[in-house]
């Protein structure tokens, strides 16, 4: 496959100069990339966006209007500073990180392929394994009280996302809610 | 069709002039932005690929949506605090980029649950999560 996606991205560049395509296809070859890429543990203090920890509690009301409580793996959605300790922000977003296993094994492809607008494969998280981040599952809590649980312990820190890893999250930001509306979708026109 | 608007992008950003030849299927901007591919660069690239397009159909279907995709800059400018857009090393990697090779990086095709995955999906999060 990786092999098969060099070959086509030289072809789907044509603003990259063909010599330097052919050395990207090299080199794309050469490093065989894996889910390993996107993590990478640091001991700066945390939390930072992506970060990914444990026993955070989601509420949410299901469909019959029940609300409902799960305590899941959390991933730390909001930006880097707003979690800080400038106290700027009162709130944080934590987005649920939920287990590959637990979808339904017809929807792991298309779930490991990043088909679905609101998840995001998060392959071989570690001490975890396949796990996916469900950017329809967000909780607020007080970036207070949140970050303190960080620091003190008391919210264990799973992983923290590389530099690759985060770029793949802010690609999977962008997508999901910055997407353009369809052509369906209709708006009051301002015509003065 | 391309962005001109300084403001979208990092101080380090240099908008040139387009060399035509760069260009051969007749796609031609009016400018490009001259960055240049390292070693996390191709990473990204290579993951992307990895995870958002495992197959060739579709990175072809990434192509088409980044096509259009490109003109909508507001998206762009939301990945500049990850240095998509401004890359500073060298390396051994050199090359210029327009904003549509970018968004077709950065933009994996997505789509809706269909109706039995949507259900299958209630169905998980309805076996996780327990009345409060």
């Amino acid at each position: 496959m990786l092999e098969g996606f060099a070959e086509f991205a030289g072809q789907i560049f044509p603003a990259v100069d063909p010599k330097t395509a052919q050395k990207l296809i090299a080199k794309i070859r050469t490093l065989k990339p894996d889910g390993s890429w996107l993590y990478g543990f640091t001991k700066d203090a945390p939390p930072l966006q992506g970060d990914i920890l444990e026993d955070v509690d989601f509420s949410l009301f299901d469909s019959s209007g029940v609300l409902v409580r799960s305590k899941e793996l959390g991933l730390f959605l909001s930006n880097t500073c707003d979690g800080d300790q400038s106290g700027e922000f009162e709130h944080v977003l934590i987005a649920a990180v939920l287990p590959l296993d637990g979808f339904p094994t017809s929807m792991h492809q298309p779930l490991r392929a990043n088909e679905f607008t609101s998840l995001f494969f998060l392959p071989g998280v570690p001490n975890r394994g396949d796990m996916v981040l469900d950017l329809g599952l967000v909780q607020s809590y007080s970036a207070e009280a949140f970050r303190a649980s960080v620091l003190n312990g008391s919210r264990k820190q799973i992983s923290r996302l590389s530099d690759c890893g985060y770029l793949m999250l802010l690609t999977k930001l962008t997508a999901h809610l910055l997407r353009p509306e369809t052509d369906s979708v209709s708006r009051l026109k301002v015509t003065s | 069709m391309f962005v001109e608007n300084r403001e979208f992008f990092q101080p380090e950003i240099e908008l040139v002039p387009v060399e035509a030849e760069r260009f051969p299927r007749g796609e031609e901007p009016q400018k490009i932005v001259r960055t240049s591919f390292r070693a996390a660069t191709v990473t990204f690239v290579a993951v992307t690929a990895l995870f958002a397009a495992p197959s060739m159909h579709s990175l072809t279907r990434l192509h088409a949506r980044a096509i259009r995709a490109s003109e909508g800059t507001p998206r762009l400018h939301a990945l500049k605090h990850g240095e998509l857009l401004g890359y500073e090393h060298a390396g051994s990697l050199e090359a210029p980029l327009n904003l549509r090779d970018l968004a077709r990086i950065v933009l994996p095709p997505t789509r809706a649950m269909t109706a039995e995955e949507r259900q299958g999906y209630r169905s998980m999060i309805a076996s996780r999560f327990k009345p409060a």
